[in-house]
């Protein structure tokens, strides 16, 4: 029996975290696909490309998320557990000892995984990632053309009434750096070295600034879209390991790695607290009130975190032993003031 | 009236816990993605909120599915559900939540708007110059093609200071006009000086002279960039009536899967239910975000089909 209420608690753990962070995850990568679809003037074909590739770096989105996630997951099981009575039968059924076995098993059991998830997976998958959205920013680079309406940003906007591969026909354009304006037979996209080029072909164009103010016909007319380079591939902080970061030449790196461990410290305080939370019993109706500010302190010391790492990597008198320090400090109090909250 | 306020009350709060929650998430992945750019923690603070409130404009109905979804097995797991179901018929149950339900479809409406505000604070944050300042007016006049572009505008004073104007029929350029020195006269755009291009001839104009009537209305009421007169109205209109149907389909059918009689049943196959709702979430979310260049319209015209079919498929157990 105790067995079964132990298996009993690990299922219904690992199953709320894991619904918790499918639904966040999944909404996460929704919000991405649609946002790079709006930027890009929707873009039909490409959905599936787009939802591929943001797909590959969902496990490195993960990583910041897993405590609040395992926290979440904890509230809503204790509230399951609590409606049904459930929690006051594993109280007398399981004994300090079983529990304590049990959280360290669980606490044990993520920490592997977050720690798989965090040097090995989102590392492999973020490399494949960043190949991927590379091709498809540089195909896209330019943006789409929908309804007979191409814009590439803010710099040119062509209208046309047909297109042909990369060649657009009867069109009138609008450059926008010199209040230009072309009327031409065709445009050609083209693509020389690293550059975007326009050339249009059998035209007028006209051009009305507090410069110059002209109007001209021509035969050929080449525009180069001067911002708009292939983009080569970087590498950033996400395609290192913890070890690798702490080892990089540059500084922002390695306070990143530095950053890396101090999270693995705060995953044990939140499973500390999500193993306590599981099991808190009150004879209320509801614990909103107690969960809310558990989750709000929580978030402070996420905020808090996020502000030392800033100061770290702008500030070169903010020492490395600073924001160890401030940061723990942090973490025992909340850890504390949690433990005298859920007592 | 016990009972409606009851459940009234049970589904704000589902609603305010799914908000809170889901905007902390979104919060700390913008936070951790914004660490790295070069902008004070002030600005990456405003961001990283703005960015969070940004992703509910873009997906709105998430948090209306878990609202829903928290709000409806709660009551299941009190078994209050049951005598819900007792006591309200399906008809009774979305009287309940019609204000609820007509709230989430006017955001689906306006949430384009939302997001372009949103991105257009951000933007001054970060302090970068992004379209949307500028409006491109485009209208057909037999066969002559005009287009007038409104730009440099200027947030302190709510105010463009560029008028440009380009007409061209079969590729040639008859007609161009640039004015800098603009102002409004009533509701209408005027200009004291302006250079012309006609007739092969540039010529400098210096008198006052209404380039543009009802500006004023033209400017708040056109939040796109680009805007076509001949298409304007009957499209937006078009594009309204066919977004209110396809939002008041998609919410009924998931209100009306969470208000089943299946879910009502214990031991009933949740997977089941949630493939459904996420099938029906996702549909809703891609089908308007496909354009095609042609058959647009049949297009629509089978997505919202389908959506019926979905509808009548549900309720015709209830």
């Amino acid at each position: 029996m105790i067995g079964r209420a132990r298996s009993y608690i690990i299922y219904n753990y690992f199953k709320y975290i894991l619904i918790i962070l499918l639904i966040f995850i999944g909404l996460i990568w929704l919000s991405q696909i649609i946002r790079i679809l709006e930027f890009q003037y929707s873009i039909s074909n490409q959905i599936i490309e787009i939802a591929g590739t943001t797909l590959l770096a969902l496990p490195s989105f993960i990583n910041p998320l897993v405590p609040f996630l395992i926290l979440i997951g904890s509230f809503m099981l204790n509230s399951k557990i609590k409606i049904s009575n459930e929690i006051i039968i594993l109280k007398q059924y399981l004994s300090i000892k079983s529990l304590r076995i049990l959280f360290q098993f669980l606490i044990l059991f993520t920490i592997i995984i977050y720690t798989i998830n965090n040097e090995i997976i989102s590392k492999k998958f973020y490399e494949k990632y960043k190949i991927k959205e590379l091709e498809i920013r540089n195909n896209l680079k330019l943006g789409s053309p929908v309804q007979n309406e191409f814009h590439i940003d803010d710099i040119v906007s062509i209208f046309f009434d047909k297109k042909k591969n990369n060649t657009f026909y009867d069109i009138e354009a609008i450059i926008y750096d010199q209040n230009q304006f072309i009327a031409s037979d065709l445009v050609e996209i083209e693509l020389s070295k690293s550059n975007f080029n326009l050339v249009f072909s059998s035209g007028e164009r006209i051009i009305l600034n507090d410069i110059e103010k002209s109007k001209t016909v021509f035969d050929k007319f080449t525009y180069i879209l001067e911002s708009k380079k292939y983009e080569k591939l970087l590498l950033d902080k996400d395609h290192y390991n913890t070890f690798e970061l702490i080892s990089h030449p540059e500084v922002e790196f390695r306070n990143h790695g530095h950053n890396k461990i101090f999270h693995y410290f705060f995953l044990i305080l939140i499973g500390l607290i999500s193993l306590k939370i599981i099991l808190f019993y009150e004879n209320k109706k509801n614990n909103y009130t107690k969960f809310s500010f558990i989750f709000l302190l929580i978030l402070l010391v996420q905020i808090l975190n996020s502000y030392l790492i800033y100061l770290l990597d702008n500030f070169n008198s903010f020492k490395l032993l600073y924001f160890y320090f401030i940061n723990f400090i942090f973490l025992i109090s909340t850890f504390f003031l949690i433990n005298k909250i859920l007592k | 009236m016990i009972l409606p306020l009851y459940l009234a009350r049970k589904f704000f709060k589902a609603f305010i816990i799914c908000a809170v929650l889901s905007y902390s998430i979104f919060f700390i992945f913008s936070l951790m993605g914004y660490l790295g750019e070069k902008l004070s923690f002030k600005s990456i603070f405003l961001i990283s909120n703005l960015n969070s409130f940004q992703i509910f404009t873009y997906i709105p109905s998430h948090l209306f599915i878990l609202s829903l979804c928290l709000f409806v097995f709660n009551l299941k797991s009190r078994n209050e559900l049951i005598i819900i179901k007792e006591y309200f018929d399906l008809k009774k149950l979305f009287l309940i939540i019609f204000p609820i339900l007509a709230l989430f479809i006017y955001a689906e409406i306006k949430k384009e708007n939302l997001s372009n505000t949103i991105e257009r604070i951000k933007s001054n944050v970060i302090n970068s110059k992004k379209i949307g300042d500028t409006k491109i007016f485009i209208s057909l006049d037999g066969n002559t093609k005009k287009y007038t572009i409104f730009s440099r505008y200027d947030q302190d004073n709510d105010f463009i200071n560029q008028y440009l104007s380009f007409e061209s029929q079969n590729q040639k350029i008859h007609r161009g006009e640039i004015s800098t020195n603009l102002y409004l006269k009533g509701s209408d755009l005027f200009s004291n000086e302006s250079t012309v291009y006609e007739k092969n001839n540039f010529q400098y104009e210096n008198f006052n002279k209404r380039l543009f009537e009802n500006f004023q209305s033209f400017w708040t009421k056109n939040t796109g960039t680009i805007i076509k007169h001949k298409m304007i109205n009957a499209s937006s209109g078009y594009y309204i009536i066919h977004s209110i149907f396809l939002s008041v389909l998609f919410y009924f059918c998931i209100s009306m899967i969470f208000f089943s009689k299946k879910l009502v049943v214990r031991g009933v196959n949740i997977m089941k239910i949630f493939l459904l709702v996420l099938s029906v979430f996702l549909y809703y979310l891609l089908i308007p975000k496909i354009i095609l260049n042609n058959f647009q319209y049949l297009f629509h015209f089978i997505s919202i089909i389908i959506l019926i079919l979905t509808f009548i498929n549900i309720k015709k157990y209830e």
